[in-house]
């Protein structure tokens, strides 16, 4: 009985964590995300960023 | 009377004749039953009181190379409704609002889910369907609303559960994941079924009454195996930039179908794949896997193949010059066009490459090899153009590349092969030797699958296998991908070309059906496509883009249909990795900005008790001087400090707010 009540709750949190896997990796998603912010006007840089490396010369 | 007496003793012999011979048939009966039929009963009698439980084992998931699930086996629900239970008062009190929360979730209006529970009830429905197919977080939420949530027997809520494969990601390179069912074992979860599938395991039970069955043992005769989880080598962001960009141009375009795969050079790592064919009504979807198993005839992207070919057996050099003539040529009495009206006159080897001239590359092989043409395909074949890759993945096309015996040749054979007609390669295939160009002149083979892990355990990790370690020398690698860098700079390609990112690759513009010439001028056919890899110096990935039959009034050159995936994928990986740019010390020190920072390290380092002046601070001097008195700083306008709101020298109250106007 124990057991079963345990399996059953495994099975359950299984799909609760696929399920909100699924959901959470659709909304990253790159082509959702671009959707989301079209509205307010964001779009894809179409350079890389930079990292500015400041070599400093010890003191 | 001694007759009567005879005549009664003879029927009670005749009696007890009877019931001896009966005792003795049920006695062999017994026997029978015991002895000879006994194994057979008892064994019956077990199969009926106690039996095997199977098991099953979970499937294994298949993840992207980033960790993200791409199928995995999930719980899904059914819901329905029986709707003749829930009792009259809670029904017509919480229906209205059941019917809404439907509605918001299901689709559908309040009033038609509501009429439509109540008709069920009605008719004493004790079945109704809601809805399938319900993730476990919506069947959370379904079973919250109204009535659902006084549970099955008082709220007639009924949820069924099954086990299915699910794809988190939907239907992004579905055909390359694959799936193992009665369609068959396609794609990866066909090729390594065996590790996916576990191991089932099994129970004894015993019945205990009508179809109630309890476990014999604690323990399980044999536990179950959980499947093994697949690694693959997909990259999620990769893929979808591909997939979105592929279908963009293929709607645009109008186009029957295409394929995008992205390949890492030194490693074979099919980064994207996305094939995606036109249904009746002109949406698209993974159809079939188009990369793997569609050979056709390559076009010009065939051409890399030939002047490789050309350069191996040094009888010409990037320089050698071929005249071109107007742009129409005849050979052995069939006329080669180039694409541009008048041609493109004399050019080098390099040229005829960049401007993809059909008649630079006939002329540049037949005058070459004519007398020798099994020379030329064998050192295509040295090169494994006609050979199979040997993917795990079912349904490869099979290359064909005709000799001088094989039923295809022809005098037109030859000049036909140099620029891509007369021989067949899958996009793969095609992928895989631009790849080695990329790869300095390794031919590595397509990798889908990683790493095969069970939970966190590494169980087995996949090397990438080289098919040959030098298809060619290296000084042709270094003119090939000189040139090829140059169709993007200046060739069929320039359209593509971006000052801020470098790709190499050929553009391919081949006719397709053509079997019906007449018939093709009408209604002209082609498949256009882009092959290259990026950046073109120490390549990272290559790429190939095949789109067929694009609608020709919108346009069909590789460089206009299929160019744009390519280069959507490459700046993608190129914005996506930071550039880092160092710089020496430049700070620049002034006597100005030390007066001003020693000034400033004089007020701050002074305790106040009071309320200190200032007005004429710059904001980003007085804000943290100000926090630092536990005073909460508000202030509007932009410049220095022109107003504070609690003058100079008031005591100061912790947590107060001084509001500065700046001006």
């Amino acid at each position: 009985m124990e057991v079963a009540r345990l399996n059953k709750e495994i099975k359950e949190l299984r799909a609760e964590f696929v399920d909100t896997r699924s959901i959470s990796m659709k909304m990253k998603l790159e082509s959702t995300v671009k959707k989301n912010v079209e509205v307010v006007g964001l779009k894809p840089s179409e350079t890389p960023p930079q990292v500015i490396k400041v070599i400093s010369k010890k003191r | 009377m001694a007759v009567a007496q005879k005549n009664i003793t003879n029927r009670l012999y005749f009696v007890f004749g009877f019931i001896a011979i009966l005792f003795i048939a049920v006695l062999v009966s017994v026997v029978n039953i015991q002895f000879r039929d006994g194994e057979r009963y008892r064994e019956l009698s077990k199969q009926l009181t106690v039996r095997n439980d199977t098991i099953f084992a979970n499937r294994g998931s298949v993840f992207s190379s980033d960790g993200s699930l791409l199928a995995t086996s999930m719980s899904q629900y059914e819901i329905r409704m029986d709707a003749y239970t829930v009792k009259s008062e809670v029904f017509e009190k919480n229906i209205r609002g059941l019917a809404s929360e439907l509605s918001k979730m299901l689709g559908n209006s309040t009033s038609h889910w509501e009429t439509r529970i109540k008709k069920a009830r009605n008719k004493k429905n004790r079945y109704l369907f809601i809805a399938r197919r319900l993730g476990y977080n919506d069947y959370m939420k379904i079973k919250s609303f109204p009535i659902f949530n006084l549970g099955m027997y008082k709220g007639g809520f009924i949820a069924e559960q099954s086990t299915v494969r699910a794809h988190p990601l939907g239907k992004v390179a579905e055909r390359t994941i694959g799936y193992d069912n009665y369609r068959g074992l396609v794609g990866v979860e066909g090729a390594y079924k065996d590790y996916l599938k576990g191991e089932y395991g099994w129970r004894k039970k015993q019945k205990i009454a009508k179809g109630q069955w309890k476990p014999i043992n604690d323990n399980n005769e044999k536990e179950p195996v959980d499947g093994k989880d697949i690694i693959t080598t997909i990259d999620v962001n990769i893929q979808d930039i591909a997939h979105h960009s592929l279908l963009r141009q293929l709607e645009y375009y109008s186009a029957d179908h295409g394929c995008v795969v992205v390949m890492e050079a030194k490693t074979g790592d099919v980064k994207a794949i996305s094939n995606l064919g036109r249904t009746s009504d002109g949406k698209y979807f993974e159809k079939r896997n188009y990369a793997v198993y569609e050979s056709q005839e390559p076009g010009s992207a065939f051409k890399l193949m030939a002047l490789v070919a050309a350069l191996e057996a040094k009888v010409i050099d990037t320089s050698t010059m071929v005249d071109t003539g107007k742009g129409r040529y005849r050979m052995y009495g069939r006329y080669i066009n180039d694409s541009k009206r008048g041609g493109y006159g004399e050019i080098s080897a390099a040229r005829a490459l960049e401007v993809s001239s059909n008649i630079g590359f006939a002329r540049l092989v037949d005058e070459n090899f004519k007398n020798k043409p099994e020379k030329f395909i064998g050192i295509l074949n040295r090169m494994h153009l006609n050979s199979k890759l040997g993917l795990p993945i079912k349904g490869e096309g099979a290359p064909v590349i005709p000799g001088p015996k094989h039923s295809l040749w022809s005098k037109n054979a030859l000049p036909s092969i140099s620029y891509g007609y007369n021989l067949k390669l899958t996009p793969l295939q095609t992928l895989t030797f631009y790849n080695a160009i990329a790869n300095n002149g390794k031919m590595v083979k397509p990798k889908f699958v990683k790493e095969i892990k069970s939970r966190d355990k590494s169980i087995e990790f996949f090397e990438t296998e080289v098919i040959d370690d030098k298809i060619c020398s290296e000084a042709t690698v270094k003119k090939v991908r000189e040139v090829l860098k140059n169709v993007v700079k200046r060739g069929t390609a320039k359209k593509l070309y971006s000052e801020n990112f470098s790709m190499a690759g050929k553009t391919g513009t081949a006719r397709t059906e053509y079997g019906n010439y007449e018939e093709w001028l009408k209604d002209k056919r082609y498949v256009s496509s882009f092959t290259g890899y990026f950046p073109a110096e120490n390549p990272k990935y290559s790429c190939m883009v095949v789109i067929h039959k694009p609608h020709v009034q919108k346009g069909f050159y590789g460089a206009d249909v299929s160019g744009p995936v390519f280069k959507d994928i490459a700046q993608k990986i190129y914005t996506s990795n930071h550039v880092v740019n160092s710089i020496n010390n430049v700070t620049p020190i002034s006597d100005e900005i030390k007066r001003n920072f020693n000034s400033f390290n004089v007020i701050s380092e002074k305790e106040f008790n009071s309320i200190p002046n200032v007005k004429g601070m710059a904001l980003m001097d007085a804000i943290p001087f100000l926090e630092n008195l536990d005073l909460k700083v508000e202030y509007s306008g932009n410049g220095k400090v022109k107003k504070q709101s609690i003058s100079v020298g008031e005591k100061i109250k912790k947590g107060a707010v001084i509001k500065l106007t700046l001006g």
